[in-house]
């Protein structure tokens, strides 16, 4: 028997960014440089791992607007063009960097920019492709999310927190040919009630934060070191504070090694401008590329630190691995015998941290793998879980999220509180409407489900967060108004019997995600199950 | 905020933040430096969420104590995007939670309602927001133009409010009453009782196999059998050896007070559908045993709240 389970669990999830209208939008790279640095990274690992008989159990997240992104040949075409670019300019590099103390990273970046050229071409442009491969090999086990990431406990009505459920359960069976066996909740967002929701998509399990567990009720015997039932049947599981920390703890943590690659030093930025500016959005600001070429070193200005070269960083993310999993095992060692039995550790992180922020992360997940599988660690998916340990306790784990202060604060405090009066409403015009048209057919179905599709992206807790932290702001307000505005032009024109057909097309155009969706979702449960 | 996005700032943005972060240097630094001088004052270590966030922490400086602040309902100039109503012509009083400690309540409110308000008043009054508690009721008087007010409440609770206009004799006329939500619970649970369960959703495997809807947005009738079918339940309490467990694994700032001993569950079956279940469940698990056959769980070995929390300590953080 293993002295523990490690769940290693990751969350990629991006806000749906796909703008038709412009032939370049500046955040779409968010998701290009997510493919590049995090997706096929990670992917690559883990099979990899796969092949040389290495077990590797990852439970992950893809977000319905993630893979919305990542299946649209719109969005395909413009990474390829993206990833073309660079792979030019890496292929101007590695002459350019020729006996130097870049020369590693510059030949790096060529192959790493060819290797996901070739990826694409491998999968028919379609990276999910790559995830059901390795969810049917057993070492990638992909979960769902809401479907736009709305924060479930922030919205008023039932019917829309049901929506964001069945709508990414839906969304999910159309990319995986499956149901859903997980779901991480947006931003661990839980509150009575939920869990009935996820029974009712046939969901067997959630995540919660670690005080969403401890504060439950009645008292968690084994604190976050097993999942428990909820009075739905769902399992939650709660977060292992201990390796949270490991990985990002200020003065140990692992990701400010000196050897590692430095996030602020970037071609984009250090480049000769007339040679850097071909490679630029089109307005000319200067921005990061990608092409970095300096290591953290340690604490001094930027213009100080060193060549990056890559072997040595990546031995130390193998190191740092092999270290994480030591420590899981002490820690199975001291909660086992006080729980007596074998704890599961849940380690989850935002996937996008691993490759985009933490270049070396994607190595020290495949080392965390490699060091398990000769430790007495098991690595193990939720399901897995939930197959070994039949019998759980039952807990109702206590309203909470992981975000800052562990409630609702991020998502609602006087930098963004003003966008509730207008979700709320938009929730109930759409239950209203769901209920009054229930069998809409034509233009005016075309005209219920845009508004469906308008008020979930209006829903994006990405766009709440960004409000607080304040950086890109006008985006975030310009996305919710835009949805909150569309949203409230079909329902005036469906409402009052006055239906203009003529404003869809543009409108479903530009907001194209979920192509499958019933508007009557939002009718309640009785009537979306006859949908 | 993340690097990350800090990244896609201009020059001028960032300057902007970092001159409210006294940040030295500020007009000098270039975009890179800049950035990494305002993750450092931000206290951004990492390119995302987690390493702020994942951990809840205790409220920081920027708790927002009671307060009103004019209220954004609608479009403001030059911000980007399609414009969105001003109002919605709902007389409405919504509480949200913000955490165990604060509740947000907005409202919008028609010149009509106000007006009949007045009108059954007598006079103008004086508008009050009055917030329903198990132990009474407590009024603030507000500004109805803010539209929002920020009220101190506390963990675990029900709440409900009202706006209403308050007389010169002290009596109240309603405008608008809000939902009810409960704040959640900021501790441990004084409950030790225990229950477990077992789900087995095989059922529901044998359905998918088969082609049909499982419980999920399916159609019709298949649904609600496979619904009713497909998650059987087992119950077993085990109340004996709960507080020794527990107070073994939790973590010092956290220890157990509250409850004295172990109590059964107020917990049972009490429809006969349930109760149904659980025999249907016992009679498979006696032919496959695999299925239920459970592990009691094993009784603590001697959990001490003392030794173990410097170990597993540090939550809360």
């Amino acid at each position: 028997m293993p002295d523990g389970h490690l769940m290693l669990v990751l969350h990629a999830h991006l806000p749906f960014v796909r703008h038709p209208e412009e032939p370049v939008f500046l955040e779409e790279s968010w998701l290009f440089e997510a493919i590049t640095e995090t997706y096929i990274p990670i992917l690559g690992r883990l099979e990899q791992l796969h092949r040389e008989g290495v077990r590797a159990r990852l439970t992950m997240t893809w977000s319905p607007p993630l893979c919305e992104m990542l299946a649209d040949p719109l969005l395909q075409q413009r990474y390829r063009r993206h990833v073309g670019r660079l792979l030019e300019l890496a292929e101007q590099e590695v002459p350019a960097k020729a006996h130097s103390p870049f020369a590693e990273a510059a030949v790096m970046y060529r192959d790493h920019f060819r290797w996901c050229l070739a990826s694409m071409d491998r999968f028919g442009d379609n990276l999910l492709g790559w995830v059901r491969l390795l969810r049917d090999a057993g070492v990638l086990e992909p979960i769902t999310c809401g479907a736009t990431h709305g924060y479930l406990p922030l919205m008023l009505t039932r019917e829309a927190q049901r929506a964001q459920i069945q709508v990414a359960a839906a969304n999910y069976r159309k990319h995986f040919g499956q149901s859903p066996k997980g779901i991480w909740l947006p931003e661990c967002g839980f509150i009575h009630g939920v869990d009935d929701l996820l029974r009712e998509a046939g969901i067997r399990y959630f995540f919660v934060d670690t005080h969403g567990i401890y504060y439950g009720d009645p008292r968690p015997r084994y604190g976050v070191y097993a999942p428990v039932y909820t009075k739905a049947g769902v399992a939650a599981f709660g977060r292992d504070p201990e390796s949270s920390r490991q990985v990002w703890s200020a003065e140990a943590g692992y990701p400010g090694d000196p050897t590692y690659r430095e996030f602020y030093r970037d071609l984009g930025y250090d480049g000769e401008y007339d040679y850097v500016r071909a490679f630029l959005h089109p307005d000319g600001v200067r921005r990061n590329l990608g092409l970095k070429y300096h290591r953290i070193t340690g604490k001094m200005p930027l213009h100080e630190k060193q060549a990056y070269v890559p072997t040595p960083a990546f031995a130390t993310a193998m190191r740092h691995g092999a270290d994480f999993v030591a420590h899981r095992v002490q820690q199975s060692q001291r909660l086992g015998a006080l729980i007596g039995r074998p704890p599961v550790i849940v380690s989850p992180y935002d996937a996008e941290l691993f490759g985009h922020w933490w270049y070396e992360g994607p190595q020290f997940i495949e080392s965390v793998f490699r060091s398990a599988a000769l430790s007495s660690l098991q690595a193990v998916t939720g399901s897995e879980v939930l197959a070994d340990l039949p019998v759980l306790q039952v807990v109702q784990p206590c309203a909470s999220s992981w975000g800052d202060a562990g409630y609702n604060g991020v998502w609602l405090n006087p930098g963004n509180d003003w966008i509730y009066r207008h979700l709320h409403i938009a929730e109930e015009r759409m239950v209203e409407c769901a209920k009054r048209f229930p069998d809409a057919q034509g233009d005016r179905k075309r005209a219920l489900d845009q508004m469906a599709r308008e008020l979930l992206l209006a829903q994006s807790s990405d766009w709440a967060f960004i409000m607080t932290t304040g950086t890109t702001v006008p985006y975030a307000l310009r996305r919710t108004r835009d949805h909150i505005s569309r949203f409230t032009g079909i329902y005036e024109q469906v409402i009052g019997d006055r239906l203009d057909p003529s404003i869809l097309p543009e409108i479903e155009r530009r907001d194209s995600i979920f192509q499958e969706i019933d508007y009557r979702v939002y009718a309640g449960a009785q009537a979306s199950a006859r949908g | 905020m993340s690097p990350h996005e800090l990244d896609r700032l201009t020059l001028a943005q960032l300057r902007d933040l970092a001159g409210r972060h006294a940040v030295a240097d500020a007009g000098t630094l270039r975009k890179p430096d800049l950035i990494a001088a305002l993750a450092k004052a931000t206290g951004v270590s990492g390119g995302g969420r987690l390493p702020d966030s994942a951990a809840p922490g205790p409220a920081g400086s920027s708790r927002i104590e009671e307060q009103q602040k004019p209220a954004q309902t609608g479009p403001r100039q030059a911000e980007p995007g399609l414009p969105i109503p001003d109002r919605y012509g709902r007389d409405r009083l919504v509480l949200m939670v913000q955490d165990p400690f604060h509740v947000f309540a907005y409202w919008e409110l028609s010149a009509h309602a106000l007006e009949q308000a007045r009108a059954t008043c007598g006079e103008q009054g004086t508008p009050v927001l009055i917030l329903h508690t198990a132990s009474g009721t407590e009024q603030r008087e507000v500004d109805l133009r803010g539209g929002n007010y920020y009220l101190s409440v506390a963990p675990n609770a029900n709440y409900e409010a009202q706006l209403a206009l308050r007389d010169s004799k002290g009596h109240l006329h309603p405008l608008a009453r809000s939902n009810r939500v409960t704040t959640p619970a900021a501790t441990v649970s004084a409950r030790r009782d225990e229950q477990w369960m077992s789900v087995d959703d095989s059922f529901g495997e044998l359905l998918e196999m088969a082609g049909l809807p499982n419980a999920s947005g399916g159609q019709g009738s298949a649904a609600r059998l496979s619904d009713r079918t497909r998650q059987q339940w087992t119950w077993e309490t085990n109340a004996a050896t709960a507080p020794a467990m527990f107070s073994g694994i939790l973590p010092a700032e956290a220890s157990p007070g509250g409850a004295s001993s172990a109590s059964l569950s107020s917990w049972h079956l009490s429809s006969a559908s349930m109760a149904r279940e659980r025999d249907a469940t016992a009679q498979r698990a006696a032919g496959a045993p695999a299925a239920s056959a459970s592990e009691p769980p094993k009784p603590a070995p001697g959990g001490d709240a003392a030794n173990a929390a410097p170990d597993l300590g540090g939550f809360p953080e």
